[in-house]
């Protein structure tokens, strides 16, 4: 049972398959890991079958991983492969490998799951839930966007932490408990390789964030695998990365949002806010071939955490001005997400074109196959209505109480 | 004709059914036909109107032939010779149906779900149950068409509410806005045209039971299949979208794929599997005796019995010949206008030709047909005495 794929190019082009097999037999469940060449894919799969002594059964599968190398040169055989074996389906999550050698994905720790490919569905279901900062593409949702007017694909970003110091770490007296907190702060964040300028203060790169993760294992370099942000296409090409901050723009703009936390500074640190049921509405006007998309963002939040204790939220003016500052700093990452994909990537991923295709039907007959120039010129306006409606359990800043206390 | 031959309404209704919602089921014509966006929804509900247009000649022969076999009533209208003609024609429309879905099933088999099994071997397995069951006649087919067509029906509903976690009610956007009334007009009559089941209540309304009522039956029929075929076709678009069911061979069975409960049973394709395959056997039992009722017809034979065996084994030799067995030629053959030019002139053409020269010669028919009728009757009395 094949459990993830990664697909390869060769340096000389040719296919190169990766199968992540379940071991039955094996303690723990470890994998084993076949690689494969050929001229194609389906040569590839066959040759698979060279040092394989059972047959392959993918219905299982839960992950397609992509290299960087493959995505640039077009994914399109591939999809075509996919779509005609008998033994694949749409099912598996699609996601690109950002990594110089993306065979070191194996060697990746695989959390309390046993195999990559059970890893990777496990952090659909809950990275989704706590951060939406990534997305998660099925073979399916893929191809649809592929396949649709009006629409780019995506599909989701993994990068490989590289920690090499580990021996030290563990030496230093932290507990095994700390990894969790290690990956915690690498996914607050927010700034990996792929960031593209939109790192805030404080937040720490992955690699370092890893420093503090200990680790039983002796000898050698320990990978782990760092899920954010998303990799944009145009048409079966890859053209970009969005780091996580972007990526949580994508999904509250293709409204698939859950929850999220948005910190920005306020007074002498930061407010950050839980995001919660974030609609958004998007209006198109096509003035002549100019076509102006206006996006209105609903979102309410609720109060997480205030550096600033002499920040009295309870207030209504203050609670209006952190509502205020609160638009501001997501209607900025919003306008800087479109804006990226205006003029870097030059690819609808955010499918404007579908609502210009059902709200202005008999002109999209005409611009569709100019939407992707159109796009790249169209006027964009962003306004974020944010409620806050709760502010957490705290009636007043902790801080402020333990400090009148003590006056 | 023996007394437990007859069939009731519900299983005659159901036969229809189930060798209705074949095509959709493996092939989806549906998403081929105009106007090619999401909107092909709609021109299914225009569809039922024009089936009942297609079907209205063969309704009312049906109901003025009551109790007089499919043959004798092409031979009281046309006379012996075009008659038996006219009986050619369906005939010839029986063993075509019977070869194409046999070819388009066996493909699907050998592409999709059991690759490495040669064709014969899935043949074989198919065309033996069939032999029986069309042996065996139409009482026994009445009665398998009550579990299979039922079991269809309900895998049908159930992927409908299972599959709702899929659903994206934006791949029917913008509602009739990329489609013009010409278009959704012309894919309601290509989606009408297919359906040949009208001729399953002409050869089978002799089998009826005489309390049954035709034109409910037939009505009951197009109702239930209307609205599973419209559940399918709404599955289909709101989880694949059209683009992608468009691309599909069998659009129907991917959306299946698609399905899992809970995210814990997953591959639950194969419980549509498991009606899809009882169902293409039934709709092949189905034309298969057609075929050799009409032949036993018109050759004035005993029974049907001795033109089952030569019929399975020419649908073998069919599906086994490669040049006829190549996707493109199935697809080509399956497609809208193929099936226009072969379906329609028999399920409307031939069914009007026959209701005019009726019509024409009422008065000379009608004392024939009394006699007929009256000799029927006092049969059945004596079988059942």
């Amino acid at each position: 049972m094949v459990n993830s794929v990664l697909y390869d190019l060769t340096e000389d082009g040719k296919a190169k398959l990766t199968l992540e097999i379940m071991n039955p037999a094996a303690p723990g469940g470890q994998p084993i890991i076949y690689e494969a060449k050929g001229a194609t894919f389906a040569e590839a799969v066959r040759q698979e079958m060279d040092s394989v002594d059972k047959n392959l059964f993918a219905g299982f599968n839960r992950a397609r991983l992509f290299s960087e190398k493959l995505a640039k040169s077009g994914l399109n055989p591939l999809i075509d492969f996919v779509y005609r074996n008998s033994l694949t389906d749409e099912t598996p999550l699609m996601i690109l490998v950002k990594d110089e050698d993306p065979q070191r994905f194996y060697l990746c720790e695989t959390g309390l799951s046993d195999m990559m490919g059970n890893y990777l569905e496990s952090l659909s279901k809950t990275q989704q839930m706590t951060t939406c900062e990534s997305v998660f593409i099925t073979t399916l949702e893929f191809e649809q966007l592929y396949y649709q007017q009006g629409i780019q694909p995506v599909m989701g970003l993994v990068q490989i932490i590289e920690q090499n110091d580990y021996s030290t770490s563990s030496g230093s007296g932290s507990s095994s408990g700390s990894q969790p907190s290690a990956y915690g702060t690498s996914t607050q964040g927010k700034s990996s390789e792929a960031s593209s300028g939109s790192e805030k203060d404080g937040a720490s790169q992955p690699q370092d964030s890893q420093k503090n993760a200990s680790s039983a294992q002796s000898g050698g370099v320990k990978y782990y695998v760092f899920y954010e942000g998303l990799a944009a296409f145009k048409e079966d090409k890859l053209v970009g990365y969005m780091n996580g901050e972007e990526a949580r723009a994508y999904n509250i703009l293709r409204n698939q949002f859950t929850t999220s936390v948005l910190p920005f500074p306020y007074g002498k640190g930061y407010i950050t806010c839980l995001m919660q049921n974030a609609k958004t509405k998007i209006d198109t006007k096509l003035n002549g071939l100019a076509p102006e998309i206006t996006v209105t963002v609903k979102t309410h939040m609720s109060i997480s955490q205030i550096d600033d204790q002499s920040i009295n939220i309870m207030e209504k003016e203050v609670l209006k001005k952190v509502e205020q500052k609160a638009n501001a700093t997501l209607q900025d990452q919003l306008l800087g997400s479109i804006q990226k994909a205006q003029q870097q990537f030059e690819s609808d991923i955010f499918g404007f074109g579908i609502y210009m295709h059902s709200q202005h039907p008999q002109e999209w007959k005409e611009i569709k196959y100019k939407w992707d120039n159109l796009f790249v010129k169209a006027k964009i306006n962003v306004k974020v209505e944010t409620t806050i409606l709760t502010e957490g359990s705290a009636k007043q800043p902790m801080g402020q109480k333990v400090h009148s206390h003590e006056q | 004709m023996n007394n437990k031959n007859y069939i009731s309404a519900t299983q005659l209704m159901l036969m229809a059914v189930a060798s209705g919602l074949m095509f959709p089921f493996t092939v989806m014509p549906l998403v081929e036909t105009p106007p090619y966006n999401q909107d092909i929804w709609i021109s299914l509900l225009g569809a039922v109107f024009y089936l009942i247009i297609i079907a209205m000649p063969s309704l009312i022969l049906m109901n003025r032939f009551r109790g007089v076999t499919f043959n004798e009533t092409n031979e009281l209208i046309l006379g012996k010779i075009l008659g038996k003609l006219s009986a050619v024609l369906f005939v010839l429309l029986f063993i075509a149906c019977f070869y194409l879905c046999m070819a388009t099933e066996v493909m699907f088999i050998a592409l999709v779900i059991m690759p490495k099994t040669p064709n014969w071997a899935i043949l074989v397995c198919m065309l033996g149950p069939i032999s029986y069951a069309v042996y065996k006649g139409a009482g026994v087919i009445g009665r398998l068409a009550v579990f299979i067509a039922l079991y269809m029906i309900f895998n049908i509903i159930f992927f409908a509410i299972f599959g709702f976690h899929w659903v994206d009610f934006n791949n029917l956007r913008p509602v009739l806005a990329d489609s013009t009334f010409a278009q959704i007009n012309q894919g309601a009559f290509l989606t009408a045209s297919r359906y040949s089941e009208v001729l399953i209540f002409f050869v089978f309304s002799y089998f009826l039971s005489q309390k049954a009522s035709i034109n409910k039956t037939f009505v009951k029929a197009i109702g239930i299949f209307a609205v599973c075929f419209l559940l399918m076709i709404l599955c289909v678009l709101l989880v694949l979208g059209y683009d992608i069911a468009q691309a599909n061979f069998n659009s129907y069975y991917t959306f299946t794929r698609q399905i899992s409960i809970s995210n814990f049973i997953e591959k639950i394709e194969a419980i549509s599997l498991s009606a899809w395959f009882p169902g293409s056997l039934l709709k092949l039992t189905i034309y298969n005796f057609m075929a050799c009722y009409v032949l036993s017809g018109i050759f004035k034979t005993k029974s049907h019995h001795g033109f089952v065996i030569p019929l399975s084994v020419s649908g073998l030799i069919f599906c086994l010949i490669p040049a006829l067995t190549k996707t493109d030629f199935i697809l080509k053959m399956t497609s809208n206008q193929v099936m226009l030019l072969m379906i329609l002139p028999i399920t409307f053409g031939v069914p009007l030709l026959l209701l005019i020269v009726y019509l024409w010669r009422r008065k000379k028919i009608g004392p024939i047909l009394a006699q007929k009728k009256q000799e029927r009757i006092s049969q059945s009395a004596e079988s059942s005495e």
